[in-house]
């Protein structure tokens, strides 16, 4: 679903827990509709590295999952909500290098433990919730200059 | 350096030609194999990436798409590695050459080094 209203924008795109063929679809999608919308090369790059990594955890992780975008005067905020595992220590997932990732993700180049550290440094605010056993919420929130 | 002279300097292969060269030519070099270490490196880069050139092991759709992401239009794989058709496929939507180079990763480094090619500059200045 996309609405427009006025100067403000709202996209969803499901993700589909091991579609790893399809995985960095959506975030590509995003990535076009900023070029289209004239967003500047380096928020752009930070959104799509983001976007990108929520994707492949979702892929990786979860059961299935949705990027929702909200593009709005001076901000743009992506959220990765997914359905699955959760996790357990957010604190010990976000330190480099830390990982549970399976041989399978780890042979399609992820995996190192790099994720959810890479979406906090290309994001200017990231709030990660998550219940065991229910699912992920990660908002991440890209300031327009 | 353009994609003729990279060919030749890496006695590749070219398995598919996006038919653009960046006006920059290709200037810069990432090499490696893990696609979130490659996401880490471009994050602290603020410059357009159309002039680099990624050297990988990894021959997976994943790569095409974060190249893509990222926007690098050049990919070689290493040691005669060959792309997938549905990495073929990829990479002709998204506009992105890929060539297969017999050398490993250390050689193609140190042969591209050798002809003046410049690491990918980091914001924080390390190098």
């Amino acid at each position: 679903m996309n609405e427009a209203n006025g100067s403000k924008m709202h996209l969803e795109f499901p993700v589909q827990g091991g579609n790893f063929s399809g995985a960095g679809g959506a975030s590509s999608s995003i990535k076009n509709v900023l070029k289209q919308l004239g967003i500047a090369y380096d928020t752009i790059k930070r959104v799509a590295i983001a976007s990108y990594e929520s994707e492949i955890n979702i892929v990786a992780y979860a059961t299935r999952g949705e990027l929702l975008v909200d593009i709005e005067p001076g901000e743009i905020a992506i959220t990765a909500v997914d359905i699955g595992p959760g996790i357990p220590d957010i604190e010990k997932a976000l330190q480099e290098g830390y990982s549970t990732a399976t041989p399978l993700i780890r042979e399609m180049g992820f995996g190192a433990g790099l994720g959810l550290s890479n979406m906090q440094k290309a994001a200017d605010d990231m709030v990660i919730e998550s219940v065991v056993g229910e699912g992920t919420t990660v908002k991440m929130k890209f300031r327009l200059s | 350096m353009n994609k003729k002279e990279l060919q030749k300097t890496l006695s590749a292969e070219t398995i598919f030609d996006n038919g653009a060269e960046p006006e920059t030519g290709y200037n810069t070099v990432c090499a490696c194999d893990m696609m979130s270490e490659l996401l880490a490196v471009m994050n602290q880069t603020r410059r357009h990436n159309h002039g680099i050139i990624l050297l990988t092991g990894l021959a997976n759709p994943q790569v095409i798409r974060t190249s893509e992401l990222v926007d690098i239009r050049l990919i070689v794989l290493l040691r005669e590695k060959k792309p997938t058709a549905e990495m073929v496929e990829l990479a002709s939507k998204c506009g992105i050459t890929i060539m297969s180079t017999p050398y490993t990763m250390y050689k193609s480094c140190g042969v591209l080094h050798e002809r003046k090619l410049n690491d990918v500059q980091l914001e924080t200045g390390a190098d």
